[in-house]
């Protein structure tokens, strides 16, 4: 993930967080200050409607008191005025003074008169045997104690509510007995409600308390209203608030309900502003986002990608001359001088290594060149040493060879010819060493085939044939070791050559064999001749050839085992501690 | 040489600066039956005794007083005197070695030597001389 996309996750993640506080800021403070605020002001509007109906109340009974104290009314109810009805309780009096019914009654309660009328027409309709029989049955509306008594209440009615207001019927200066009672009330249908909600400008219901048909929200309301002269709430959706509170009865019970709907004005205000508050915060945020991004691309994200590539391409290059293009004096700019002077000191360095590596290869080549010319001089002059002492080494054969002209004893002869051998064999050491790659070694096989040739020529002179068999390891040895052995070797030969085969018959076998053991190496040099004369000692012996065995064994530090069972057996062996230096 | 039966012996040249190892030479030599013809100690005079004396077969060191090289001299006796050559030597390099090999004229005895490798080297030298040579004459006359 690049460091664009993780600031730009980074910023993002920030502000979704940022935005989803405010939410619940929102959602757990501002909006329920909203509903608190609401809740208070229909509480209020549901409180003032009842006030209405209450002052409603207080006027219908500021008429009814005018009428009560009313000679005329006075002489009605005593019996003395029967014209009092059709003089006064014309339809078109209700109508003015907007009530819908006027019930008058005797000192003792009895119905004079009663009569309803409907105010929209203006005609007279049924009165309420409802109403009629409330009246009978509560006698506080009939009955006073005092003529400045006065009853007002609400009634509930199986035909719908009613304000009542009572008073009784006395003289105009409120003295004298109480000649009978003056009720008066209008209904709380839906005309009124229609008058009332005009002067409130609030939409006003009312429900009888004990009407089956109230709708849902208003039954769960009254469901456990212990205190009903408070005023419950409740929402019926996002645009309406519901204010309810009771009316009581001349009993002190409920008698009806008022209900005011309100619309939820500043709610949805409320709610409005926070959501432009909300859209307009994401918008700036997504904006700022967006500028952070941007800017934090250009002011260091580019930078850094355009830094990391530009160093790439340095070490892709290795031109440890480019540098950096410094702008600017913030943390980056000093941060890419810290680079240019990091390559700086890189570029010093490496010309230095460069110099000095170049240098060791010039010194090496030279070492190399001298070593070699070195190395082809001492080749040249070793094998000009071994050319020299093979050509020195036939000048003493030729010595030998010339003192022999002169000499006829046999035996003197001999020593002779077994001096030339000897120098011979020495001679062929360095045969092999100067042919040899190392001019120090010899492979002991090649030697010891050319040498078994060699004796073959110079000592068989006799009738049949002698057969040779070489079985030896491909072993390099040393002049140091190889010397010595081909010495022994070509004693050994020379015996069997002179003494194991007397009659020269065919068939016979000399053998040589030689091999590796571990720390050392083991020479056999066996014939099938006639052996060993029982009187051989090999202690006692002072044969020249015995004394040079025995001499050169213990040069290589080794040891000679005879055996004489079927022929002679000579096993020689010596450790390997001159060649392993 | 016994089974070749000449009214006169082989004719053998020496060519060797050493005068102890060319004395001891003329001594084996006349002992196996030849004549030497001369004793060379230089590839010039080598030449030149060689084309004078016209021997048999040239015994010839590869080393000599002067800086020819007997091998130098050796080709020089080939190419105008057809005489086969035996190098008698302690020392040869690969590339003499390789050029002794490849001509059936040239034969190689390694110093310090016996009789017999003379004797053996001498006959092979004449058996060329007298069936190889005349091959190579047929081959060029035809």
């Amino acid at each position: 993930m690049s460091l664009k996309v993780k600031t730009a996750f980074i910023v993002i993640l920030s502000f979704l967080i940022l935005l989803t506080l405010i939410g619940l800021v929102v959602r757990f403070s501002v909006l329920p200050s909203f509903q608190q605020i609401e809740n208070n002001i229909v509480i209020e509007h549901t409180l003032q409607t009842k006030n209405g109906i209450l002052d409603e109340l207080a006027d219908i009974n500021n008429i009814v008191g005018d009428w009560a104290g009313w000679r005329d009314t006075r002489d009605f109810a005593l019996g003395d005025y029967p014209e009092y009805i059709d003089d006064n309780m014309m339809n078109a009096s209700y109508t003015t003074l907007e009530v819908n019914f006027m019930w008058i009654g005797d000192a003792d309660g009895h119905e004079l008169f009663a009569k309803d009328v409907d105010l929209d027409s203006g005609a007279e309709t049924a009165f309420s045997d409802n109403l009629r029989e409330y009246i009978a049955d509560h006698p506080r509306l009939t009955h006073f104690s005092t003529v400045t008594d006065s009853m007002t209440c609400i009634v509930n009615l199986p035909d719908g509510l009613v304000m009542l207001a009572s008073q009784p019927i006395r003289d105009s200066n409120n003295t004298g007995t109480i000649a009978g009672s003056l009720i008066m009330g209008k209904y709380l249908d839906s005309r009124w409600l229609q008058i009332l909600a005009e002067k409130t400008r609030l939409t006003v219901a009312t429900y009888r308390w004990d009407d089956p048909a109230l709708p849902a929200p208003i039954q769960a309301a009254k469901d456990g209203w212990q205190d009903t002269e408070a005023v419950k709430t409740y929402i019926v959706n996002d645009d309406t608030i519901v204010g309810l509170t009771a009316i009581n009865d001349i009993d002190g019970h409920p008698a009806g309900i008022v209900t005011v709907e309100q619309p939820r004005i500043i709610f949805r205000a409320g709610w409005n502003s926070l959501s432009v508050f909300f859209g307009a915060t994401t918008v700036i945020a997504v904006l700022m986002v967006l500028v952070m991004v941007i800017l934090l691309d250009q002011m260091v994200l580019k930078r850094v990608t355009d830094l990391g590539a530009h160093l790439t391409q340095i070490t892709r290059s290795g031109d440890l001359s480019q540098r950096l293009a410094v702008r600017g004096t913030d943390e980056l700019s000093e941060l890419m001088q810290t680079l240019n002077g990091m390559m700086d000191t890189i570029q010093t360095s490496d010309e230095a290594l460069r110099a000095a590596h170049d240098t060791l290869e010039q010194r090496v080549s030279e070492r190399t060149s001298a070593l070699s010319v070195a190395l082809s001089e001492k080749n040249a002059l070793l094998k000009e040493v071994h050319h020299r002492v093979k050509n020195n080494l036939q000048i003493i054969t030729s010595l030998l060879n010339l003192q022999a002209r002169g000499v006829d004893d046999p035996n003197t002869l001999a020593l002779l010819h077994d001096s030339q051998s000897r120098v011979r064999s020495m001679a062929l050491v360095h045969e092999k060493l100067y042919q040899s790659e190392a001019l120090d070694r010899i492979n002991f096989k090649n030697y010891l085939q050319d040498l078994v040739g060699y004796l073959y020529r110079l000592y068989w002179h006799r009738d049949g044939r002698v057969e040779f068999l070489v079985q030896a390891e491909n072993i390099e040895l040393s002049i140091d070791t190889a010397v010595p052995c081909g010495l022994l070797v070509n004693e050994l030969i020379t015996n069997s050559l002179k003494h194991a085969f007397p009659d020269g018959t065919d068939g016979g076998k000399v053998e040589v064999r030689f091999w590796a053991e571990e720390n050392g190496y083991k020479m056999v040099v066996a014939d099938n001749g006639v052996g060993l004369p029982p009187e051989f000692d090999m202690q006692q012996n002072s044969s020249l050839g015995i004394q040079l065995i025995k001499s050169l064994t213990r040069q290589l530090d080794g040891n000679v085992v005879i055996s004489a069972k079927e022929g002679v057996s000579v096993t020689i062996s010596f450790p390997n501690g001159k060649e392993s230096v | 040489m016994n089974n070749t039966e000449p009214k006169a012996p082989p004719s053998i040249l020496i060519v060797e600066d050493e005068s102890i190892v060319a004395m001891d030479l003329s001594f084996r030599l006349e002992e196996m039956g030849y004549t030497v013809v001369g004793v060379a100690d230089t590839g010039e005079e080598a030449i030149a005794l060689a084309l004078s004396q016209k021997p048999d077969v040239v015994l010839m060191d590869l080393r000599l007083k002067t800086d020819m090289t007997g091998m130098e001299a050796a080709r020089v006796i080939e190419t105008q005197a057809s005489i086969p050559v035996v190098f008698v030597t302690a020392y040869t390099d690969a590339q003499t070695m390789a050029e002794i090999q490849r001509k059936p004229d040239f034969l190689l005895v390694m110093k310090p030597f016996v009789s017999s490798e003379i004797q053996t080297a001498i006959g092979k030298a004449l058996t060329w001389r007298t069936d190889g040579h005349t091959l190579s004459n047929n081959g060029v006359g035809r």
